[in-house]
């Protein structure tokens, strides 16, 4: 309908509030004007005066647009609430939580006493490496996620699958490195080397190295299922949100791209 | 209780939405065709006004949002505990405060508006 249509382009360019807020909030729209315009029929107006009153009653103007940007516009609150994942996973996030913290600091703790940062080998280097392209894809996506909804792309769970591939590269490449390690070790004691300091210098780095991996491989695996939850809901919003346009805009929304609202946040008349 | 007249107008969009949620739960465009209705056309929430007030007042836990699916999701919202408890003291201090006003309003009217007093 393209009456309805327009109003929720206007809606979408100017709504600005985060995924999967946005499609949500897209979709109670779509859905009361349709419901609203139903029920103007069923009392017997025409098409166009139902039509006109549903969209003077529901309409979002600019002023009631800028009202839910700063009604849903808390960074901060909004990043926690959604951390949380709402009522039901509020447990569980408590306790993902709770174990990255105690894996943070008995890891940390068990890095720095076996010297492995104090004098990396190649393998902590390519290690740090992995860590640091993690770090940066999370960052990016984070952005994406929480804060720019313009930078997503129509699949975020997808777009999210190199990280458990990182975390595992990080934990392979980090045994790799330690099963190396206590290696020379043992050929420097079977050529006669000092037990005692062999264990304290390179079988310590070797054990740090792997610490230090499955700690990586800990914090990339969470915050990959953290922003998996969070791509989901967003996919989900999404698609219900196509779903009711396809039938509030017709059969032409269906194949064409009047339905991807979504995809084209910043420029509802793409 | 004196009421704060810069708010009274959000005051009074919010207790006509808690109200007409008082019995059942109600989709979004539903609040908005009862208010126009229960209140004779007298308040009407134009150009979206809904929203921002729905959102605000499922934020602060005085109605519940729920997503139902009915052959399409649509959304709809019910007054909490919290929210009932609000909409009786609101009720209670927006009429004492609005009582006032129709007196003065009523006091106009019978009385007409008054020639100013002529000078010197």
């Amino acid at each position: 309908m393209a009456a309805f249509d327009r109003v929720l382009r206007r809606a979408e360019a100017g709504l600005g509030v985060p995924e999967p807020r946005r499609s949500r909030i897209l979709l109670e729209m779509a859905s009361d004007l349709e419901d609203l315009y139903g029920t103007y029929r069923e009392r017997g107006l025409g098409e166009e005066e139902a039509r006109e009153r549903a969209v003077r009653l529901l309409g979002a103007s600019p002023e009631v647009l800028a009202e839910l940007r700063r009604e849903h516009g808390s960074r901060m609150a909004g990043l926690l609430d959604r951390l949380a994942g709402g009522r039901a996973h509020r447990l569980e996030s408590a306790l993902l939580a709770l174990a990255t913290g105690v894996a943070v600091a008995g890891g940390g703790y068990g890095v720095a006493a076996s010297g492995v940062v104090a004098g990396p080998s190649p393998w902590t280097w390519a290690v740090l490496v992995l860590a640091g392209l993690g770090a940066w894809t999370i960052a990016g996506r984070i952005l994406a996620l929480f804060v720019r909804p313009e930078r997503l792309g129509p699949r975020p769970v997808e777009e999210l699958r190199f990280l458990p591939g990182l975390a595992a590269a990080c934990l392979t490449v980090s045994g790799l490195g330690s099963l190396v390690t206590a290696a020379s070790v043992a050929d420097a004691i079977e050529r006669g080397g000092s037990v005692s300091a062999l264990l304290w210098g390179e079988l310590s780095a070797a054990i740090g190295l792997l610490v230090l991996g499955l700690l990586l491989m800990l914090l990339l695996t969470g915050a990959w299922l953290l922003l998996r939850r969070r791509a989901r809901a967003i996919e989900e919003a999404r698609a219900a949100l196509r779903e009711a346009l396809a039938g509030i805009l017709g059969p032409r929304a269906r194949s064409g791209n009047d339905v991807q609202l979504h995809d084209h946040p910043e420029g509802g008349a793409q | 209780m004196s009421l704060d007249t810069q708010s009274v107008g959000r005051r009074i969009n919010e207790l006509l939405v808690l109200s007409c949620v008082r019995e059942e739960a109600k989709h979004g465009y539903q609040i908005a065709l009862d208010v126009e209705e229960e209140t004779g056309g007298a308040f009407e929430l134009q150009h979206g006004t809904l929203y921002p007030i729905l959102h605000r007042l499922e934020k602060e836990g005085l109605i519940e949002g729920e997503w139902t699916e009915e052959g399409r999701r649509r959304k709809e919202y019910r007054l909490t505990d919290a929210g009932r408890r609000r909409l009786g003291e609101e009720a209670g201090s927006l009429s004492a405060a609005l009582d006032r006003l129709l007196d003065i309003l009523e006091e106009v009217r019978r009385g007409g508006v008054r020639p100013r007093p002529a000078e010197g």
